[in-house]
C-alpha cells in the first residue's frame, strides 16, 4: 500500500508514476482488446474457430459476366442512383463493378468483364490514411466503413489502387418505383461521404443471429452464397467463406492452382481471389 | 493626389493611405470573395458535383485545383517563415526589411489555405469535428491538421505578433497616427534595452526551432502523396524534398514579387535595397535549378520503373497529352533560373527582372502541381477502369478567386495599418535606456518559461503518445478522444513559451533617459 510518505520520497513519486503508465498502457491493450470483443459480439462466432477471415473467390471459368451480381448488389445494399448520361459516369456508385479486359495484360485469362467488389485487403492503403478512422479493418477482416465519421476528404479513394471507393457527389436519389423498396437492413448514405462493398456484413449478422435463435451452427454452406452477389450469380461463380477455415470452399478454392490476387505485388493482400479460365485444347 | 502616400513625416516609412485606389481595390476584391463564398454555397447546397472533380476509376480525379492550391499556400507559408528565420538566425541584414512582408505573408497563406482544405471536404463540419477528435497517426493528414494548420499557424502568428510589438511600441511613442492601434499592439512593451535584449534571444530560438518544424511539416503534406504505393507517379522519396524545394522556390518567388511591389507602391527604395533583390534573385536561381535537377532525376527514374503503368505516366507527362504543360513549366523555371544565375554572377540586381522571374516560377508552380496531384488520378490507373480527364469548373474557379482575393485584401488592410518593414532593421529603434531588472524578476520569468516550455513538451508527448495508443494499434481511435488537441495544444504551448518570456510583466520603469 502507498503510504503519504512513499508519495513524498522520489522513489515514492517514481513508483507511483510507473504504476500510472502501466494503468494508461494496460487501458491501451484493454481499449484494443475490447473492440475486438464487441465486433465479435456484434457479429458473433462464425462457427469456424474462434475467428473468421472472410474472403471471396470468383471462379473466371465459370462466370459468364451477366452483371446480375452488379445489379443485385445496387438493389440490396440501396446504390443509389446517379443517372444515365455520360456526365453522370464519373459520380455514379457501384459497389460491385465490372472491370474491363485488358488484351496486353492477360495473365489471367480473364473474360470480357471481370467482377470487381472490396477487396477487403488485409494491408489495406485506404485504412492506413483515412484521418479520422472512418474506414477500418474488423477483426475478421472486412474493411468496414463509418458513414458518419466520414469527413469527405476522398484520400481513401485517392489511395485504393482497385479503385473500388465511391463518393456520393450529391444528395443519394432512386427512382420513385424504387423507394419503397429499399433495404430496411443497410443505412442510406448522405452526400459528401465515401461508401463502399461491405461484403454484405448485415447479412453475416443476420445470419448469426438467425443462428444463435434457432440454436443452429453455421456452416459452410450457409456462408457459401451468402453475399447478394455470390446469391444472385447464376454460375454460382462467386464463393464466398470462411479463410482461416482449411475445409471451406473458398479456401479450397484460394489453395487451387488457377487463384491469384489481383496487383499482388503491391502487397496489400487482397481477400478476393480469382481463378483462372482453364486452357481447353478445343479453344 | 496619390492614394499611396507618406504618413506625414513621423517616418520616412510610408504606409498604405487610405484613398480612392484603395477603397476600389477592396471593392473589387470584396466582390471576388463574394463570388468565392457564392460558388461555395453552390457546392454546399448541390453537393461537390458541382466541382469537375469525379470519382477515380470513373473518369475523374477526386482531387483537383483545390489540393492543387492547398499545397501552393502551404509552400508561401513555409518559404515565408524559412527565409524569416534563416535572416534572423544568420543575421542577413540585407534581407531584413523583408521578413515582415515575408511573415505576413506566411499566416495569410495559412489562412487561405486552411479554407482550401474545408472547400475540399465532402462534409466540411464533420472534419472540423472529427479531425480534433480522431486524428490518426498513421495518416499524414495528422500532421497536416496538426503540424501544418495548427503549430505554423501558431508559430508564424507569434513571430509576427512580437516582431510586430517592437515596431507598434517605437510608432506609439512617435505619436504616429491611429497611435491607439499601436498602443494596444505593443500590449506592454516600452522599447527599453533589456526588453529589445530579450526580444533579440528570442528571435534566435524561436528561428532555431522553427526551422525544423517547418521542415517536418510541410513534408507531411509530400508524404500525403509520397507514401502511396498504388498510385504510379505519387509513390517515391523523392516526394517530400521535391516538395520542401518546390515551396521554397515559388514562396521565394512570391516574396521577391510582393517586396518589389511593395517597395514601389509604398516607395521603400531605401530600405529594400537593389542589393537584398540580388541576394533573393540569386537564391531563386539556384533553388530553380536544384528543382530542375529533382524533376530530371524523377522523370528519367520513372522511364525504368518496374510498373508499366509508372512508366506510361511519364511518357504522358512528358511527351504525350500533358506534354505541353509540362515542358511550359520547364520553361517558366529554366528561364528565371538563367537570367537570375547570370545576374548574380555578375553582380547585376534587377527588381524588375527578379519581380517577374518570381511571378513566371510561380506560374510554374501552379502548373507543376496540377502535374503533381490530377494525371496520377487520371491516367495512372493500375487496372483497367476508364482513363479521366479533368477540367475545373466555375464553382472552383470562384472559390479559388475569392481565397486569393481574400488574402489580398488583408494583405492590403494590412499595409494600411502597419509598416511594411521593420523599424529595428533600419535602424529606427533606439531603445530607451532604463535600469536592469532585478535578478528575482529575471529568475521568475525564466521559470514561467521553462514551465510553459516542459509543460508544453509533455502535453505534446502525451497527446502524441496517446494518440497513436502508445503505438500499440496506430491505425486505431486515439486512446483518448481528442488526444490530437492535446498534442496541437502542446505544440502551441512550446512555442507560447517564447510570448511567456517576452510579456511577462517587467519592473516599472525606474529611469529613463532620451
Amino acid at each position: 500500500m502507498t503510504t503519504i510518505r512513499d508519495t513524498a520520497t522520489r522513489r515514492g513519486f517514481f513508483g507511483r508514476a510507473a504504476s500510472w503508465i502501466s494503468a494508461i498502457a494496460a487501458r491501451a491493450s484493454a481499449s484494443s482488446a475490447r473492440t475486438l470483443e464487441m465486433d465479435i459480439a456484434e457479429g458473433g462466432s462464425p462457427g469456424h474457430g474462434p475467428l473468421a477471415k472472410w474472403g471471396m473467390a470468383i471462379d473466371l471459368d465459370l462466370c459468364t459476366a451477366c452483371g446480375g451480381c452488379v445489379v443485385a448488389c445496387a438493389s440490396e445494399n440501396n446504390v443509389p442512383s446517379t443517372g444515365l448520361t455520360t456526365a453522370d459516369a464519373g459520380t455514379s456508385i457501384a459497389w460491385m463493378g465490372l472491370l474491363p479486359k485488358d488484351d496486353a495484360r492477360d495473365e489471367l485469362e480473364l473474360p470480357e468483364l471481370l467482377p470487381m467488389p472490396c477487396m477487403h485487403c488485409e494491408d489495406a492503403p485506404c485504412v492506413k490514411v483515412c484521418p479520422v478512422n472512418a474506414t477500418y479493418q474488423n477483426p475478421e477482416g472486412l474493411v468496414v466503413q463509418i458513414t458518419d465519421r466520414c469527413i469527405g476528404c476522398r484520400y481513401c479513394m485517392v489511395a485504393c489502387p482497385y479503385s473500388r471507393r465511391f463518393f456520393n457527389w450529391k444528395e443519394p436519389e432512386w427512382p420513385e418505383t424504387y423507394r419503397n423498396l429499399l433495404n430496411p437492413d443497410v443505412s442510406t448514405r448522405p452526400e459528401g461521404v465515401i461508401e463502399k462493398c461491405s461484403f454484405c456484413s448485415h447479412r453475416i449478422r443476420k445470419l448469426r443471429e438467425e443462428s444463435r435463435v434457432n440454436e443452429h451452427t453455421i456452416t459452410d454452406a450457409d456462408l457459401q452464397r451468402l453475399p447478394a452477389c455470390a446469391q444472385t450469380c447464376p454460375a454460382n461463380a462467386i464463393v464466398f467463406g470462411d479463410l482461416n477455415d482449411p475445409a471451406s470452399q473458398v479456401s479450397r478454392m484460394a489453395a487451387s492452382p488457377r487463384s491469384s490476387r489481383l496487383l499482388e505485388h503491391l502487397g496489400a493482400k487482397p481477400k478476393v481471389i480469382y481463378l483462372a479460365r482453364e486452357r481447353r485444347q478445343d479453344g | 493626389m496619390s492614394a499611396w502616400d507618406s504618413t506625414g513625416g513621423v517616418a520616412p516609412i510610408r504606409m498604405a493611405r487610405f484613398g480612392v485606389p484603395f477603397i476600389a481595390a477592396m471593392l473589387v476584391l470584396a466582390g471576388l470573395v463574394a463570388l468565392g463564398g457564392y460558388g461555395y454555397l453552390q457546392q454546399r447546397l448541390h453537393g461537390d458535383i458541382v466541382t469537375g472533380l469525379r470519382t477515380v476509376g470513373k473518369g475523374g480525379p477526386a482531387w483537383g485545383v483545390y489540393i492543387c492550391f492547398d499545397v501552393m499556400f502551404v509552400g508561401f507559408a513555409f518559404a515565408g517563415i524559412s527565409l524569416s528565420a534563416i535572416v534572423r538566425l544568420f543575421r542577413i541584414h540585407t534581407l531584413w526589411p523583408i521578413t515582415r512582408l515575408a511573415e505576413v505573408l506566411a499566416v495569410l497563406s495559412l489562412l487561405m489555405a486552411g479554407i482550401c482544405v474545408i472547400a475540399d471536404l465532402g462534409r466540411p463540419l464533420h472534419g472540423l469535428l472529427n479531425l480534433p477528435l480522431y486524428a490518426r497517426t498513421s495518416s499524414p493528414f495528422f500532421g497536416t491538421f496538426t503540424l501544418v494548420i495548427g503549430a505554423g499557424l501558431t508559430a508564424s502568428l507569434i513571430y509576427l505578433f512580437l516582431d510586430e510589438r517592437v515596431d507598434s511600441a517605437w510608432w506609439a511613442q512617435q505619436g504616429a497616427p491611429r497611435g491607439f492601434v499601436f498602443r494596444w499592439s505593443a500590449l506592454g512593451f516600452r522599447n527599453t534595452a533589456e526588453e529589445m535584449r530579450r526580444h533579440r534571444k528570442t528571435s534566435f530560438w524561436l528561428s532555431l526551432i522553427l526551422l525544423p518544424l517547418m521542415l517536418l511539416s510541410y513534408s507531411t503534406l509530400g508524404f500525403v502523396f509520397g507514401i502511396q504505393g498504388g498510385r504510379p507517379g505519387w509513390f517515391g522519396a523523392l516526394q517530400a524534398p521535391s516538395f520542401v524545394i518546390l515551396a521554397a522556390m515559388s514562396g521565394l518567388g512570391l516574396i521577391i514579387t510582393i517586396a518589389a511591389t511593395a517597395r514601389w507602391l509604398l516607395d521603400l527604395h531605401e530600405f529594400i535595397t537593389e542589393r537584398a533583390f540580388l541576394w533573393l534573385g540569386s537564391a531563386l536561381g539556384v533553388l530553380a535549378l536544384a528543382y530542375m535537377y529533382l524533376l530530371g532525376v524523377d522523370a528519367l527514374t520513372s522511364r525504368y520503373a518496374s510498373s508499366a503503368v509508372q512508366r506510361d505516366l511519364a511518357v504522358e507527362i512528358t511527351q504525350g497529352g500533358y506534354a505541353p504543360m509540362f515542358w511550359g513549366m520547364f520553361a517558366c523555371y529554366l528561364l528565371p533560373a538563367i537570367l537570375l544565375v547570370y545576374r548574380g554572377l555578375r553582380r547585376a540586381p534587377s527588381v524588375v527582372v527578379a519581380a517577374l522571374c518570381g511571378v513566371l516560377v510561380n506560374v510554374g508552380a501552379v502548373v507543376n502541381r496540377y502535374l503533381i496531384v490530377v494525371p496520377s488520378q487520371t491516367r495512372g490507373q493500375l487496372l483497367l477502369w476508364p482513363k479521366g480527364s479533368y477540367a475545373p469548373t466555375w464553382v472552383e474557379y470562384a472559390v479559388l478567386s475569392g481565397v486569393l482575393a481574400l488574402g489580398t485584401m488583408l494583405f492590403l488592410i494590412y499595409l494600411q495599418w502597419f509598416p511594411a518593414v521593420p523599424m529595428e532593421t533600419v535602424g529606427l529603434v533606439m531603445p530607451v535606456q532604463a535600469a536592469k531588472e532585478g535578478r528575482s524578476r529575471a529568475r521568475l520569468r525564466m521559470l514561467a518559461t521553462w514551465m510553459t516550455l516542459i509543460f508544453g513538451l509533455a502535453l505534446a508527448i502525451v497527446g502524441l503518445a496517446l494518440s497513436a495508443r502508445f503505438g500499440t494499434r496506430p491505425e486505431g481511435d486515439p486512446l483518448v478522444l481528442g488526444s490530437p488537441v492535446l498534442f496541437l495544444s502542446g505544440v502551441v504551448c512550446m512555442l507560447g513559451s517564447a510570448v511567456v518570456y517576452e510579456l511577462f510583466p517587467s519592473a516599472k520603469l525606474q529611469q529613463t533617459t532620451g
